[in-house]
């Protein structure tokens, strides 16, 4: 695996209204690796993705995604957007257009690629996460899971490095969690950098090449997923873990 | 005095160039309000707070005061300050001001319904910010501004006789100045207002027409299903 860092969070700080969710995180993450986020709620994890795909702000510390300095006003987004993709809990799939037109806006309007190349990616992606036949359906037509990998696609088709995803599988029921899953597996087989928040233990166990826990807006602890479920070496790893598996 | 067919078909030339002008009105001065909305909307809506101070201050003083006296105000006092304008265009200028101040709390509010989390998604596809309004949303504010819009323009449609008090000739002022030569109020004042009302409704028609369009994201609904719609309260809305 490419050891080179593609992401760096040095020391960042956040905070809502004064309330702050992130005290100092720590973290680097190399291309091509697979991380699963854990930790209770409010520990700061979705804050965390929201950073890095810069939707928040920091008050402090730095980030540097694939060599651009996010925490410099100055940064160049565009390019900060094409490098990260995200997908979100609740899917955020745009509902008056269709499946195809979800995945081909970012393509025509951001990338400027011809409509007819721009639905010929799409089309690629949609069978990817095993959609085809379902170009023409808007998302109130297509299930929770169908929605998901929808949005896995939308975001993918825009070829990005990194993928940051938000528990994913939190709002779907248990059958359709598994074909999410698969996807997501797929990617990560194929050399995707991902940052997975999830409360998926066993997934994380078996996808992960490290398992990051975080509480209270730091990181705690981190390693190999063998090590962090069998041996954590944090008191407050092993009680948030006794209390999930 | 007897009203007669006759007297009805005679009034209406008159009265039909009275609601050509109303027609060119309302429809000048909807485009200029709805432009004027959507900026005020956005400017609200923006981080600027000095700009937000300030269009908040127009949208409450124009909703705190009378559109007549707005209308009076620019016909008659502008010009003392060097500002003269034609009846027609100070009229336009006028109600697109009021309308503007009423429909921009509807567009306000219409793009505050479209969920934050859209606009953090169009933003990770890297879409700029013209682009997400254009594209994400714009379009899903539409649907929910439709219906609260077109009770406006009919409103506006309306109120284009406000105009009357600065000498426009509209449908209104057309038949007051008829029937102060000819006193046959009971025929004028029923044939304005079905003038009125023959205008209006296809209007409202539409608006269900696109509603249930949007809604339904059918191609388009059957005439069947349309003409049933025209029945009041045969479907439910």
């Amino acid at each position: 695996m490419d050891k080179t860092p593609i992401v760096r969070v040095e020391r960042v700080e956040q905070g809502y209204h004064g309330v702050p969710v992130l005290r100092g995180v720590d973290l680097t993450v190399s291309a091509g690796e697979t991380l699963a986020i854990i930790g209770p709620s409010g520990s700061g994890k979705s804050t965390l993705l929201r950073v890095i795909a810069h939707l928040v702000t920091i008050s402090a510390g730095r980030v540097v995604v694939d060599n651009l300095e996010i925490s410099n006003p100055k940064v160049d987004l565009r390019r900060l957007h094409q490098t990260v993709g995200m997908v979100f809990q609740s899917y955020n799939l745009f509902p008056h257009m269709t499946a195809l037109r979800n995945i081909t806006l970012g393509l025509t309007e951001v990338l400027g690629r011809p409509r007819a190349e721009a639905e010929e990616i799409a089309r690629k992606f949609l069978r990817k996460v095993r959609l085809e036949g379902k170009e023409n359906a808007h998302p109130d037509e297509l299930s929770g899971g169908q929605q998901q990998r929808v949005a896995i696609a939308r975001s993918l088709a825009l070829n990005p490095k990194i993928m940051l995803l938000d528990e994913v599988t939190a709002a779907l029921d248990p059958e359709t969690v598994k074909e999410v899953l698969v996807t997501i597996r797929e990617l990560a087989e194929e050399g995707m950098t991902l940052l997975i928040v999830t409360h998926e233990m066993g997934f994380a166990r078996e996808v992960a090449d490290r398992v990051v826990f975080m509480d209270g807006g730091v990181v705690i602890e981190q390693g190999r997923p063998e090590k962090m479920f069998k041996a954590a070496e944090h008191a407050r790893t092993r009680a948030f873990l006794e209390k999930v598996l | 005095m007897q009203p007669k067919l006759s007297d009805f078909l005679l009034y209406l030339p008159t009265l039909l160039v009275g609601a050509r002008l109303t027609i060119l009105l309302s429809l000048a001065t909807f485009c200029l309000a709805v432009v004027i909305a959507l900026l005020v909307a956005l400017g609200r809506l923006s981080r600027f707070r000095l700009l937000r101070a300030v269009l908040t201050v127009y949208v409450e003083f124009i909703r705190g005061t009378p559109g007549l006296v707005q209308i009076y105000y620019i016909f008659y006092v502008l010009p003392v300050w060097g500002l003269t304008l034609d009846a027609a265009m100070a009229g336009v200028i006028g109600l697109g001001l009021n309308y503007g101040a009423y429909l921009s709390e509807v567009f306000r509010s219409g793009i505050r319904s479209v969920p934050l989390t859209q606009r953090e998604a169009a933003t990770t596809i890297g879409l700029s910010y013209f682009q997400t309004l254009r594209f994400v949303i714009l379009p899903q504010a539409f649907r929910n501004v439709l219906p609260p819009t077109v009770n406006y323009f009919l409103s506006l449609f309306k109120d284009t006789s406000l105009l009357s008090v600065i000498t426009l000739q509209e449908l209104t002022f057309s038949g007051m100045l008829l029937i102060s030569t000819t006193f046959n109020s009971f025929v004028i004042l029923t044939e304005i207002a079905l003038i009125y009302f023959v205008m209006c409704y296809p209007i409202a028609l539409l608006s269900t027409y696109l509603e249930y369009r949007l809604h339904r994201r059918s191609r388009r609904p059957g005439w069947r299903v349309m003409w049933l719609r025209m029945i009041p309260g045969l479907t439910r809305a």
